[in-house]
């Protein structure tokens, strides 16, 4: 039943289809890779975010205890956390249910995965958690790593974690009781038909 | 831990209240750094009703306050107004309200957990997180009235658990009350607060039935609710007071949606199917909706203390990810169905107001969302309270991430917060009320800018409001002879016509004077932002007229 409902809601999810279609640019955007990451390393300690570390200290408006708070409070370190933040921002909902990346990746003015689902997403992870299948969490987490690392925001790399979204929302779907998921079954496949009808209308 | 929990529940419950009351009252008065515009009208308002029964606008005693192109819930301003009375006016007094209610308000949310028969544990050390929380002391601080809304709503909450589990009619209209004050409150709960009723209807369909076993008591408790609840229908539908609130914040106003609809003029029928503006208003909706859930929102970015290039707090503490994410899973598998279906109703509605307003991520509209996290947290001490003391390394974790976390979040407030926003609190406009109302019987006339800040001229504030604040200008003699504004006169800086007149005081941000063209001689005094940037310049007209040809190209 899980997999089947995966595989529905798979098909009714336009970054699905338009990932299909842009094969060819994926291909071309993972033989960047090296040059992505050489980027991305050059882009941690920039010189524009040792400037604002420097800002905040305000080196000549304060003195003593100030000053060595700044310094223990406002270093490189703290920019590996926040780099370690924004990790955490590639978990955000917002992105796979509304937004998409903005790129050619994404369908244009449409969501990724049906924006429906996102109440299921949530009682999907809670599901995966009380069954304690840990794979999937150890796979969001290496997925999400993976364009974090590249420093980039594209479904072009970002479709694993699109993929696992939709199984986890499948998850969500399989702990509705029967009556409640055939309906939802319904109006989710005619909000997914919807949603293939304004792509093929937006793109031709 | 153990026995740290056997000390008396007063105690305890004494000492998370010293938490909040130090976190929201340590250097109230000069954190924010100056009274912001809608504190000094609230202020004002307060002391008018106080002193004339009527705002300074001369309406009697009024339900909705008007202000600068809005019009403000009346809760905090009739509050302010016994606050004034005992205390006088001054920031202290405007800012006391609201941090006191602040400071009661994770008391009273200890006592719904503890009703809502969460262990001792969890609702103590939930109480202890509420009263730390960056998010809800922040807000207590500026005399918001969201805060005050909260308290109302989870005073109007508890007693609704309170009158289910005791069978009272009592109870049950003084939930009434209390949810109908925290309506009338804050505009967000005016969306929130039936859907929240809803709610505790459904989840308590079978126990509320006991209220229509006394036919007397449940038609007065009818009566209560409709006197409660007319007025604002009378002011939503038949008044602006409500109305410009939900249309100057609305989604609708988003310039990035209103380019989008098509307003009913689609160009076929495919345009009318596929991209039919209920899509898109709701797809649009629901971005801003989503972007609640971003971690990096609660954990690390979310308060804006800081421009967003910065390093900023978030609405949490950074330690408190390993009691909420597992609150989050602890809560929605509960047993009892009383935490369960609250806790997911919440979850699920409380950013729901914000989303519907104007910005993204707007952490002072969200405050109806903190209720759910602190159940969260309250679950997962719940769940974990009893094994905790085989985890003291974690323990000791928690509590050292928590310090520094703690250590941050005070340097980010109080010392980056009014560096880099000084001016968005309009800072100076203390000085410059109070120098102007000192000084304005030396000079024949007395001009103050009304803009502010380094984006001067586009910035404008209300220089006027601080004045009347500032200076406790009676509000007859506002009213009825437009004192002091007879001689101060509030506008932009028009320098080449300004500058010839004689003997008058000038105040102008840094950006709406040639600094360098004029003589020191002139210049009274600068008011200098935190950062160290010049905010106004206060200078004398005397001589600058015969100043002329040196001027250079002021002159033209």
């Amino acid at each position: 039943m899980k997999k089947r409902t995966f595989k529905l809601i798979v098909f009714l999810s336009p970054e699905f289809w338009w990932l299909v279609f842009k094969l060819p640019s994926i291909l071309s955007e993972w033989i960047s890779i090296p040059n992505y990451f050489f980027s991305r390393l050059q882009n941690i300690f920039t010189e524009e975010r040792l400037v604002n570390i420097g800002i905040m200290r305000w080196a000549n408006l304060d003195s003593g205890i100030l000053k060595i708070l700044s310094k223990f409070m406002y270093n490189r370190a703290m920019i590996l956390v926040d780099e370690f933040f924004g990790y955490l921002s590639y978990f955000s909902p917002r992105f796979y249910f509304q937004s998409g990346d903005g790129s050619k990746f994404s369908p244009p003015g449409i969501e990724p995965i049906p924006l429906i689902l996102f109440p299921l997403f949530v009682l999907g992870i809670v599901e995966s958690v009380r069954k304690k299948s840990l794979k999937i969490f150890l796979l969001l987490i290496l997925f999400a790593l993976i364009p974090f690392i590249l420093g980039t925001r594209s479904f072009a790399f970002l479709w694993p974690m699109a993929a696992l979204y939709i199984y986890i929302s499948s998850v969500g779907v399989s702990t509705l009781k029967e009556s409640y998921r055939k309906t939802l079954l319904i109006i989710l496949f005619t909000y997914g038909v919807f949603l293939g009808g304004k792509l093929i209308w937006t793109v031709f | 831990m153990d026995s740290f929990l056997k000390i008396n529940e007063k105690k305890l419950l004494l000492l998370i209240f010293l938490a909040a009351f130090l976190f929201r009252f340590f250097m109230l008065s000069q954190n924010p750094v100056n009274l912001s515009m809608d504190e000094v009208s609230i202020g004002y308002s307060a002391y008018s009703v106080l002193k004339t029964g009527r705002d300074e606008w001369g309406v009697r005693f009024p339900l909705a306050f008007e202000s600068v192109g809005d019009f403000k819930p009346p809760v905090n301003i009739y509050l302010t107004v016994v606050s004034i009375a005992v205390i006088g006016l001054n920031e202290f007094s405007v800012r006391f309200p609201v941090a006191l209610l602040g400071s009661i308000t994770p008391l009273i949310f200890v006592l719904l957990l503890k009703n809502m028969k969460f262990s001792r544990f969890g609702y103590i050390f939930a109480g202890f997180w509420f009263a730390l929380l960056p998010w809800h002391v922040h807000f207590s601080r500026g005399s918001f009235e969201a805060v005050t809304a909260l308290f109302f709503m989870l005073l109007g909450a508890l007693c609704f658990i309170l009158c289910i589990r005791k069978k009272s009619f009592l109870l049950f209209n003084l939930s009434n009350l209390f949810l109908a004050l925290s309506l009338w409150s804050y505009h967000a709960e005016r969306l929130f607060i039936p859907a929240l009723i809803i709610a505790l209807f459904v989840i308590f369909r079978k126990d509320i039935l006991f209220i229509f076993s006394n036919t007397k008591k449940f038609f007065a408790s009818v009566l209560l609710v409709t006197i409660l609840i007319t007025p604002f229908i009378y002011l939503t539908f038949f008044t602006q007071a409500v109305k410009v609130r939900a249309l100057s914040t609305s989604i609708f106003r988003e310039q990035s949606l209103i380019q989008e609809l098509h307003n009913g003029k689609y160009r076929d029928l495919g345009d009318k199917i596929f991209d039919n503006d209920i899509y898109i208003v709701s797809r649009h909706w629901a971005g801003k909706y989503l972007n609640y859930f971003d971690p990096r929102f609660w954990f690390w970015k979310g308060m804006q203390f800081t421009p967003p290039q910065y390093f900023d707090s978030g609405l949490f503490y950074a330690a408190d990810i390993i009691l909420i994410l597992p609150g989050i899973y602890f809560l929605f598998t509960e047993k009892d169905k009383v935490k369960k279906y609250l806790g997911m109703f919440w979850f699920f509605a409380g950013p729901v107001p914000a989303s519907l307003a104007m910005n993204e991520q707007h952490p002072l509209r969200a405050l109806t969302w903190i209720p759910f996290f602190g159940l969260a947290v309250a679950s997962t001490l719940d769940r974990v309270g009893p094994k905790l003391p085989k985890r003291l390394p974690l323990v000791l974790i928690y509590m050292a991430t928590l310090v520094v976390g703690i250590v941050y979040f005070s340097d980010i407030y109080f010392r980056q917060f009014p560096r880099f926003f000084a001016d968005a609190w309009q800072y100076g406009y203390k000085d410059i009320a109070l120098t102007v109302c000192k000084e304005k019987n030396n000079y024949d006339k007395v001009i103050v800018t009304d803009t502010f800040g380094e984006e001067a001229p586009v910035n404008t504030g209300i220089p006027g409001m601080y004045v009347l604040f500032y200076c406790k200008v009676d509000p007859n003699d506002f009213r009825l002879k437009g004192a002091p504004f007879d001689k101060i006169k509030i506008r932009r800086i028009q320098w080449k016509s300004d500058k010839i007149i004689t003997n008058s005081l000038i105040v102008g941000s840094a950006l709406d004077l040639p600094r360098d063209q004029i003589p020191e001689k002139n210049i009274l005094k600068t008011i200098y932002y935190p950062d160290g940037k010049p905010a106004f310049v206060f200078l004398n007209t005397k001589g600058l007229q015969l100043e002329k040809g040196r001027m250079g190209p002021f002159e033209d």
